[in-house]
């Protein structure tokens, strides 16, 4: 089942986060460049992990993929206005998390088309338009919600630092109780010979 | 998807797709909009696109024009002592009102202050070649702001310096 093979007939078994398996035939697979350069040579036993992404967004991708297998060579972006009827619905049908899910896949999977049309989709939402406006367009992150992770990353540094702090000072006391020894080691020998000279000398 | 759209939650690699399809004013407006989208502009520097950056201190303004003329942005560069930070605002020149997305005006406390910092912030963002009118040498405001971008040691394109003392003084450096 998952052999290699040039044949658009194969079909390999895709495994999602959920741990579901579904088949997707070879010739949509091969639009990605991630499985050409991983699997398409060596094959695959058993199913194809892409446990990052979830069942829907896998699907959706793939049925983007089959469908785009019968039609011509990929030759760069196209302009938006020039997508066919069925890419125009296969985008509208999305919502925005699913969308951002399928960017995120396509992109991970490398299919340069699907990754390049939805690029196209997202320049346009900000086309033509001034800064106000974009920032309405796009989700930019507040003030408050800036300070309050500049908080957290605060709050996270005096952890760290505290952590640090604590091991140095461990650290210094191992250090100290590994030279004790070896000093009192010193000072008993300088003790003795200083005993040993005087010793001499009044002799 | 009406509701707003999380542009930096995106992979890298597909912002900077993105960032490529948008021409110089889309972008200009786009890293104003925040320090994160300015830095990501920045960071895909080395994938956009060739702009000839032409600094007209006598109308205070700064042009960009894209390689192939077929691009061109404006920012306005004016004085104004009641605002105390940039703020950005809808552009006319005249009579002839242009559309919002290719000029903004800018207003700053200190003119020179306001050419250097959008010329960084442009050499930050594109390949920028430097140009300069042929009478810019007479604005007060030329040979600081000159001075202080052969510091940065930018490309020039065409710089026209006047010399004192000479006839036929003026310089063009192209």
């Amino acid at each position: 089942m998952t052999s290699p093979a040039s044949s658009s007939e194969v079909k390999y078994l895709i495994e999602s986060s959920e741990g579901n398996t579904f088949d997707v035939s070879g010739a949509a697979l091969r639009q990605s460049n991630t499985f050409n350069a991983m699997f398409l040579n060596i094959g695959a036993d058993g199913p194809i992990p892409f446990t990052d992404y979830n069942e829907a967004t896998l699907k959706k991708v793939f049925e983007y993929c089959e469908h785009s297998v019968n039609e011509e060579n990929y030759s760069g972006p196209k302009h938006q206005d020039d997508l066919s009827k069925w890419d125009l619905n296969f985008f509208n049908e999305m919502d925005q998390k699913m969308f951002i899910d399928v960017i995120n896949a396509s992109n991970f999977l490398d299919i340069e088309r699907l990754t390049s049309y939805c690029c196209e989709r997202i320049a346009r939402m900000l086309r033509g338009k001034n800064t106000q406006e974009m920032i309405k367009v796009i989700t930019l992150p507040t003030a408050e919600e800036l300070e309050a992770k500049q908080k957290v990353e605060e709050k996270k540094a005096a952890a760290a630092k505290k952590v640090a702090e604590k091991a140095a000072e461990t650290a210094e006391k191992t250090e100290t109780l590994e030279e004790l020894p070896v000093q009192q080691l010193v000072q008993t020998t300088r003790n003795k010979l200083t005993r040993k000279y005087l010793s001499f000398s009044n002799e | 998807m009406s509701s707003p759209f999380h542009l930096l939650r995106l992979p890298r690699l597909v912002l900077c797709e993105i960032f490529k399809s948008l021409n110089i004013g889309e972008k200009v407006n786009l890293s104003l909009c925040s320090k994160k989208t300015s830095a990501q502009i920045n960071n895909d520097r080395l994938y956009s696109q060739k702009v000839n950056v032409h600094l007209d201190m006598a109308n205070e303004k700064i042009d960009m024009i894209s390689e192939d003329f077929k691009d061109w942005f404006q920012i306005g560069i004016h004085l104004d002592k009641e605002i105390d930070s940039l703020t950005i605002q809808s552009f006319s020149i005249g009579r002839c009102s242009l559309p919002m997305s290719k000029t903004i005006k800018t207003y700053w406390k200190n003119l020179v202050e306001g050419f250097l910092c959008l010329t960084r912030q442009l050499l930050k963002m594109f390949y920028c070649n430097i140009s300069t009118d042929r009478d810019c040498w007479r604005s007060d405001l030329f040979q600081p702001i000159i001075f202080e971008l052969v510091d940065l040691q930018v490309e020039f394109k065409r710089l026209t310096i006047r010399l004192k003392g000479g006839l036929n003084s003026t310089l063009i450096f192209s």
